[in-house]
């Protein structure tokens, strides 16, 4: 018996370790049939979903195409690690908070934010409807489940001068139904939606509404855009057109490739989550303040690395070069 | 229980051989990668800025990992000797104890969560349930394995079944005991670290080396996350140190794998 696992073993192995060649040969053979598309990966940082709405969106329209990329986005999840996966050059391109960039830039990780993904972070922290905690202040005291590690977290303690206990994040709302003090964090385009359909009632505390705002932004292997700018330039130009068009457009062409992708994803779950982006101009901003989709501002994120470093989550205020690189926006962004 | 020499520079050349190795690898990774693997004198430092963090997780770790692993002694024992009193007993209990240890933990965990609450609770029964199994199968297998010979001898002598056990059975069990003893050590630091990892709390600092393993791994810390792993590792020590010292007591008097002292 054990000897007959050992040998289906080692032949599993050697099937895994075939497709793996296999798919790698994969992106030539389609390079040389779609005459001359770079072949290029996008790693997001979750199951897919509509926050990722524009990358989808710009892969239907051929957007990518129509600059010369051959996109393969890969899914995330639970410990996918896109950020690891970004600076070690697995994959040229992936996403992620300007805060936590800043962090693994100053880590020594080669991670060069590229363009702006969203204006602001559509984290929160999720309640159940008849939690007595209604503003941030009146977390004292309280436990929060989410990542320890994350930078808003010292900064709301800080801020308003208050203590509460860290959960770890278990992936799945179980905890939070059967729990009714439960705290912890959510995308606020997603799990209140679900909970919603499931009889749970809820609110939501936008983390941003703190005061602590970064951006949600794209990201390159540093190597990869100093090799190859005019690549990095491409996607993040046709990305920003397949966002303008996923939100101001028919968003129902990202959700096919979505739904396609991610068998949980309800059409419902992302019409909801569609408008929740377009009602809290998640992706576009407010113009007003100068905010559009895709949009970096330098001075906010020199403002941000400054803050970080008053909070002593960053040892010195990074300068802008060290982890992004606003030159790949379109002229149109630049200053 | 001398420590030798002959034993101990064996040791030291390999493990100067594997610091010579993790450098010759990170000169030859290429420099986009080189956060991937920091050099080990930078997990010195690393140990040396957070031995605070460290020292405290590694605390918090310990003591769940030893409630846990007392708690599954004591039960093991129990449940061996409840094993081995006949064989339907065995043969109906044993797949449901096998089933124990197969229970993923990672699946477990937030199940275990909403029952025992997070933190302490949490971690110590997850660390029973991976040092439980090794314990109870070593026990048993040691209980029902007595020399024949000498269980027909407490017979002639009309011992009772109770005089078997406790003059018998359990002292020829201790060295399978053991065994099972030493795997649980190894195997209870891990325990307490995954459950933390997994159902912890940071609530009055009881945070330990799983939780450690979260936040470094937000911040990007590469060498905070090697120094961890590494107080993950001397915790394990500590507890075989432990449990092979308390082995030393028990059995080197008689049993064959100790050295005679007039040897």
């Amino acid at each position: 018996m054990a000897r007959f696992l050992r040998k289906t073993g080692q032949l599993t192995l050697a099937f895994a370790l075939l497709c793996i060649v296999a798919c790698e040969k994969s992106p030539n053979a389609q390079t040389t049939k779609a005459a001359k598309l770079t072949p290029v990966q996008l790693q997001l940082d979750w199951f897919p979903e509509p926050a990722h709405g524009g990358f989808y969106q710009a892969l239907k329209q051929g957007f990518y195409e129509d600059v010369g990329l051959a996109v393969e986005i890969l899914p995330g999840g639970p410990g996918g690690r896109p950020t690891q996966k970004v600076a070690s050059g697995q994959v040229p391109f992936s996403m992620g908070r300007s805060d936590d960039m800043m962090l693994a830039a100053a880590q020594g990780l080669p991670v060069l934010i590229v363009a702006g993904l969203m204006q602001h972070d559509p984290q929160a922290l999720l309640l159940h409807k008849d939690n007595p905690v209604n503003t941030f202040a009146d977390l004292n005291g309280r436990a929060v489940m989410a990542y320890p590690g994350a930078a808003w977290i010292p900064y709301l303690q800080k801020r308003f001068e208050i203590e509460f206990d860290l959960l770890p994040m278990s992936f799945g709302l179980a905890r939070f139904i059967a729990d009714p003090d439960l705290i912890q964090a959510c995308f606020v385009t997603d799990e209140p939606y679900r909970l919603r359909q499931q009889g749970v009632g809820v609110k939501t505390l936008l983390l941003s509404d703190s005061g602590y705002d970064p951006y949600r932004v794209i990201v390159a292997h540093r190597p990869f855009a100093e090799e190859h700018p005019e690549v990095v330039r491409a996607f993040v130009a046709a990305t920003m057109r397949g966002w303008d068009d996923y939100i101001h457009g028919n968003p129902a062409r990202a959700h096919g490739l979505i739904a396609q992708a991610n068998d949980h994803m309800t059409q419902d779950q992302m019409v909801f989550s569609h408008s929740e982006m377009i009602i809290r101009r998640f992706v576009a901003g407010d113009p007003a303040a100068g905010e559009s989709i895709g949009a970096l501002d330098a001075a906010r994120l020199n403002q941000h690395a400054q803050l970080l470093h008053e909070m002593g989550v960053l040892e010195t205020a990074l300068p802008l070069e060290a982890y992004a690189d606003l030159s790949f926006l379109p002229k149109s962004l630049q200053p | 229980m001398k420590i030798r020499w002959s034993t101990l520079w064996p040791a030291l050349i390999a493990g100067i051989a594997f610091i010579a190795l993790w450098y010759g690898v990170r000169g030859i990774i290429s420099p986009a990668r080189e956060f991937m693997l920091p050099p080990p004198h930078d997990v010195l430092t690393a140990f040396g800025e957070h031995s605070a963090e460290l020292l405290s997780a590694s605390l918090n770790t310990g003591i769940g990992a030893l409630l846990g692993f007392s708690l599954a002694v004591v039960l093991a024992v129990a449940m061996a000797l409840t094993l081995s009193l006949n064989n339907l007993i065995r043969a109906g209990l044993y797949p449901y104890l096998m089933m124990m240890q197969m229970m993923p933990v990672i699946v477990i965990a937030p199940i275990l969560v909403l029952w025992a609450g997070a933190g302490l609770p949490s971690v110590t029964i997850i660390t029973f349930l991976i040092c439980f199994f090794p314990l109870v199968v070593n026990t048993t297998q040691g209980l029902i394995s007595t020399d024949r010979r000498l269980v027909e001898l407490f017979k002639m002598y009309r011992a009772t079944k109770w005089q078997e056990i406790v003059r018998l059975r359990v002292p020829a069990a201790l060295p399978y005991f053991f065994t099972g003893l030493r795997i649980a050590g190894t195997l209870a630091p891990i325990g307490a670290i995954v459950g933390d990892f997994s159902a912890g709390n940071s609530a009055g600092n009881g945070g330990g080396l799983g939780f450690l393993t979260l936040i470094y791994g937000a911040q990007f810390k590469m060498a905070a996350l090697f120094a961890t792993v590494l107080s993950g590792c001397v915790l394990g020590f500590v507890f075989v140190a432990a449990v092979s010292g308390l082995s030393w007591l028990c059995l080197h008097q008689w049993h064959d794998s100790y050295e005679k002292p007039d040897n």
